[in-house]
């Protein structure tokens, strides 16, 4: 079950408000524009937003009860790329009689909407495990 | 802020914030995670983590052109909404890579009884 969510610049700034962080990266077309990237990004939260959902989706409540999650950020996502975050469950073990630990592996990949750049369609990899009641 | 100043293991940010419904709200609205079960009564489990990461970055005033490059958080929830939490950042490591300040930053939240509700690692370059 894959999350998907279109990047608007208006999202960007939305969590921009919500999450404080102001980093003209994101806001400012002009700051960006003189950046490495050329363009506004979008927060990596943001992103890592999307696989927190992935997870709390597949797993419901477990997620927050016992979620680990260790990503890194690969490549930016600008405004206006699509995003999907999806994941595989990698190793499954016993934690005693009532509980399993859940491994997966996560990923969130761009489809751009304007031009490709040197960095990739890989936004996000990480592994993600989470410990869920039988 | 002189970055290269900054020693391992120095306390950079303790924030106290409510984790109320308008915070919720707001979040919900940029990121669409509407995954909590209950969510009138419960904050997703990241929003917590945005949290934390706000209160290192304003405490450590961050310049423009600084960039998040690896995140670990661990989640000891569930998060209600209207709690207290605390919002605690140390410093782990500061070096010096290729031009570029790498600061990895620790990260835990508490609620107002003490308890545990989250931890994590930010890692972000600074422009030198």
């Amino acid at each position: 079950m894959p999350v998907v969510m279109k990047i608007t610049q208006s999202r960007i700034n939305h969590y921009a408000d919500a999450s404080g962080d102001f980093n003209p990266i994101h806001l400012d077309e002009k700051f960006a524009s003189k950046s490495r990237f050329g363009r506004r990004i979008a927060h990596g939260m943001l992103i890592a937003a999307m696989i927190s959902e992935l997870m709390a989706k597949n797993f419901s409540d477990s997620w927050a009860l016992s979620g680990k999650l260790k990503i890194r950020f690969r490549a930016p996502v600008y405004t206006d790329d699509t995003v999907t975050a999806r994941g595989y469950v990698k190793n499954i073990e016993n934690v005693n009689a009532q509980q399993i630990k859940i491994a997966c592996v996560v990923e969130a990949v761009k489809e751009s909407a304007g031009s490709t750049d040197e960095f990739g369609d890989t936004a996000i990899t990480g592994q993600a495990t989470v410990i869920v009641n039988l | 802020m002189k970055y290269s100043e900054l020693e391992s293991g120095k306390i950079i940010s303790s924030q106290q914030f409510n984790l109320d419904k308008q915070f919720v709200d707001n979040y919900v609205r940029a990121t669409s995670d509407t995954s909590s079960v209950t969510y009138n009564s419960y904050a997703p489990p990241m929003s917590l983590a945005a949290l934390a990461v706000r209160a290192a970055i304003t405490d450590l005033k961050i310049p423009g052109g600084t960039l998040h490059i690896a995140q670990e958080v661990e989640f000891y929830g569930p998060f209600r909404i209207g709690k207290t939490i605390l919002c605690s950042a140390t410093l782990l490591q500061n070096s010096l890579r290729g031009g570029m300040r790498i600061l990895v930053i620790g990260l835990s939240i508490e609620d107002n009884e003490g308890a545990n509700l989250m931890s994590g690692k930010s890692t972000i370059t600074v422009p030198s």
